[in-house]
């Protein structure tokens, strides 16, 4: 399966016509791209470590990982950062916005800074104004934004039922095939998953764990094969490049971008969101209904975003938690290797202990 | 006119002995007329101190620094060491006491919208561990609940409110979120689940500053975020158990005018005259005063027209606190560590204008203008919210107003902001103007990196007056 993954994600390289609008961040509505002729492909990062040194070239040290490293693909001419003239930046978090600046100015880009507001309720005047624009901007067409919704919703939907029925890995790397698919490409790919996709039995003993944090770039990937050669199950995730990509609806009715608005402000949150007393329910909720044993905890060197809220997390799920601060090098890898063996060491025995 | 009153006839920068010395020289009568509270011998008492003062309350880096020897800036330091002191003392009084955050500058001039509201900014402990040279263990309290040094200084205010000893804790919190630092954002997000308080308000990324065509959206942005400060004028006012009407807030706006009227003609001679009349540490203290009148906007208008005479009557007389050929330098950034003010006049510089992400502050405050639509204005106008390019522009300009012939961006350790806009502002600077720019990086306490910042700012120095010849 994984490798039937691998192999449909490198064919997106070359399998579209379409002209390639890339963004960042869950927060941008595929929907719009799609209905205004463009390939949709969401920039979740590599996880390389040479392109991370490379975005230092434009940027200073203490940028977070994932902006040093998009630039650094950029610069180095990788797909699928080198595949876009247009490109759209969300002000989800400051460094994101920040990094559409020195791709304005450096890179050269057309640049889109899509107003995604941090606040609830009265803000989302803004963002509905935003998604207009951006709909604008793009020359969206109004007829194909209905289709384009309701071919969304459905693969969303698909995926979401997926979740159980792949591997923790392959899940990530079907969510990442999504980022860089066009939906045509993706709606033919996803059947081929879908009758593969056996299930995956969790004994009773097994250890469960909940991935969660910042984004996982595709090579992340890695990460998952520490934690499955350890024996444990990571049964589920509150990722925007996992289950958060997919787990929302948009309503389908005549008022196309309102209701694409409307979809994305109340989408599953991320931890950003002001309040985020809606991202910790969310977390809780899955921690409890998933039965977990402990929390893996993966963030970015810089994140500050997730990195300042890590305490608070296991604090408030009162589980056994490891927080694996990275950067995309080759050495956080050898590090992430001993401290999940010793963490998963720590919960068999507490399991052990309990049954005892 | 007392505070156009020189303690000494010639302008000087003195250390913290030499104005024990010069404070015996104040007449009784004179220092009897204020009433600012200080800790000393475990007592509150009034009036108007010496710098050293001071020093019982932990203030220990005030030992290092040296200061205006005027009488004008013995009021200013002592305006700005007490307040911690008159929050108290306004909680003691029943006044409502409201944190204001991140927006450095607007939303600070609500609450005094209403009787008995104070407003003040609680990211102030930014500077705590630089004044108290870490002794209030504010950045220790951070880093146990999590928050690291690769977080910016700002991660102490965190551990003020935890510590609960530096300031009240806030009857409610004012946090200014949207396009916000990260980190802040992060750190306010922590103080609300500690149990405090809050009102969030969204703070839009300004993509259409200078951009006429975009007119239309720009007016609607200035709709919602007057929509934002209405809500947050609602809230306060149901705290404060009193409505806050737009002809308050009009009256309001007018007395923070008067506040920004004097800043702005104190950076001018602060910053444009020569010789200097007066230094960068006090000038940077009057710019931060004016961002929420250091919690009592009726005296923030004496205490820097205090300054502004003085500055006037040395500007006058041609006097200064530096040579007439010092070198004129623009800085960028504030500086965590206020010593850093001293050692570029040691140098040979004198500061000839700043940008210390909070110029928006400076800006008069239309009062033709139905007051949220003003306030909404002022808030579109920060620096921190619009396009670094933009920031670029307007320190160009202050460079060309002033004359400056270098600069330096000090760039704030685990800022996330810095790691991007620094190279785009130097290299903006570089092309348009060709001015030689120095970056550095400046911890809250930075002794052990005294000799060399000193270095690097004489070079900078050198190479200035080596393009001058």
């Amino acid at each position: 399966m994984i490798k039937k993954i691998q192999a449909l994600y490198q064919q997106t390289a070359n399998n579209s016509s379409k002209e390639v609008v890339g963004f960042f961040c869950c927060y941008v509505p595929v929907e719009i791209i799609e209905a205004a002729g463009f390939r949709p492909v969401r920039l979740a990062g590599i996880g390389s470590g040479i392109a991370e040194d490379e975005g230092m070239d434009l940027v200073g040290p203490e940028a977070c990982s994932f902006c040093k490293e998009a630039i650094g693909l950029k610069l180095l001419d990788k797909y699928p950062y080198n595949s876009f003239k247009k490109l759209i930046v969300p002000t989800t978090c400051d460094q994101m916005r920040r990094q559409g600046e020195v791709w304005e100015k450096e890179l050269g880009v057309d640049l889109f800074f899509l107003n995604v507001p941090s606040t609830w309720g009265r803000s989302i005047v803004l963002f509905k104004n935003e998604i207009r624009n951006l709909a604008e901007w793009l020359g969206a067409d109004e007829k194909l934004l209905q289709s384009s919704i309701n071919r969304a919703n459905n693969l969303r939907k698909r995926m979401l039922s997926l979740r159980q029925r792949l591997t923790a890995r392959e899940f990530h790397l079907l969510v990442h095939l999504w980022f860089v698919s066009d939906f045509d490409f993706f709606e033919q790919a996803l059947p081929q998953i879908e009758d593969e996709a056996s299930g995956t039995e969790i004994s009773d003993d097994k250890i469960r764990l909940l991935l969660a944090g910042g984004p996982l770039a595709v090579e992340d990937s890695l990460i998952f094969d520490i934690f499955e050669k350890a024996g444990v199950h990571i049964i589920d995730d509150t990722l925007c490049t996992g289950r958060r990509e997919c787990d929302f609806n948009i309503k389908e009715d005549d008022d196309f971008l309102g209701a694409i608005a409307e979809g994305y402000f109340e989408r599953p949150p991320c931890i950003w969101r002001r309040p985020n007393t809606r991202f910790f329910s969310y977390i809780k909720e899955i921690a409890q209904r998933q039965r977990i044993d402990g929390i893996v905890f993966k963030t970015l060197k810089y994140c500050d975003v997730w990195n300042i809220e890590s305490r608070r997390i296991k604090d408030e799920l009162k589980v056994p938690m490891l927080t694996l601060e990275t950067t995309y090098g080759e050495s956080s890898l050898a590090q992430v290797e001993a401290r999940a063996e010793a963490f998963v060491e720590m919960l068999k025995n507490g399991k052990c202990n309990a049954r005892d | 006119m007392e505070n156009a009153m020189p303690v000494t006839e010639s302008p000087a920068k003195i250390d913290i002995i030499e104005w024990d010395a010069l404070y015996q020289t104040v007449s009784q009568e004179l220092l009897s007329r204020y009433n600012y509270p200080c800790m000393i011998d475990d007592e509150i008492k009034h009036g108007l101190f010496p710098p050293s003062a001071f020093l019982s309350e932990g203030d220990t880096r005030l030992k290092v620094l040296k200061y205006d020897n005027s009488f004008a800036a013995l009021r200013l330091w002592n305006f700005l060491l007490s307040e911690e002191d008159r929050l108290w003392e306004a909680r003691r009084g029943g006044k409502k006491i409201f944190g204001v955050m991140k927006d450095l500058g607007t939303a600070s001039i609500i609450p005094y919208a209403v009787k008995n509201s104070v407003g003040f900014y609680p990211d102030g402990a930014w500077w705590t561990p630089c004044i108290m040279e870490l002794s209030a263990g504010l950045l220790d309290i951070a880093d146990k609940m999590g928050v690291k040094e690769d977080c910016c200084p700002v991660r102490a205010t965190l551990g003020a409110f935890v510590d609960g000893k530096r300031f009240p804790v806030p009857d409610l919190c004012i946090g200014a979120v949207g396009t916000c630092c990260d980190d802040y954002s992060a750190i306010m997000q922590r103080i609300e689940a500690l149990g405090n308080k809050f009102i969030w308000w969204e703070l839009p990324l300004n993509k259409y500053r200078n951009k006429p065509e975009n007119d239309r959206q720009l007016r609607k942005l200035v709709d919602f975020v007057a929509d934002e400060l209405r809500a947050v004028a609602k809230a306060v006012g149901e705290v404060a158990g009193e409505e806050i009407t737009e002809s308050k807030l009009h009256k309001t706006i007018q007395k923070a005018n008067n506040v920004r009227r004097i800043i702005r003609r104190i950076r001018d001679l602060a910053y444009g005259v020569s010789p200097a009349p007066i230094p960068a540490l006090e000038t940077l203290i009057c710019e931060m005063v004016v961002i929420h009148f250091c919690s009592d906007i009726d005296d923030a208008d004496p205490v820097l027209g205090g300054m502004l005479a003085q500055a006037e009557r040395r500007a006058g007389l041609g006097w200064g606190i530096a040579s007439e050929d010092a070198i004129k330098i623009f800085w960028v950034n504030p500086v965590a560590d206020l010593k850093m003010m001293n050692m570029i006049e040691d140098a040979g510089a004198r500061v000839a204008g700043s940008e210390y992400l909070i110029s928006h502050a400076f800006n008069i405050i239309d009062e033709n203008k139905p007051p949220f639509e003003a306030l909404a204005e002022a808030v579109l106008a920060d620096p921190m919210i619009g396009p670094s390019e933009d920031r670029a522009g307007m320190i160009i300009k202050e460079i060309q107003r002033y004359g400056a012939e270098g600069v330096v961006i000090s760039q704030i350790p685990g800022a996330s902001h810095c790691a991007y806009e620094t190279n785009l502002i130097k290299n903006i600077i570089k092309d348009k103007l060709g001015l030689p720019t120095l970056e550095i990086t400046a911890p809250s306490i930075c002794d052990g990196r005294e000799a060399g910042f000193s270095t690097r700012f004489e070079a900078l120095c050198e190479m200035i007056n080596e393009r001058k010849r």
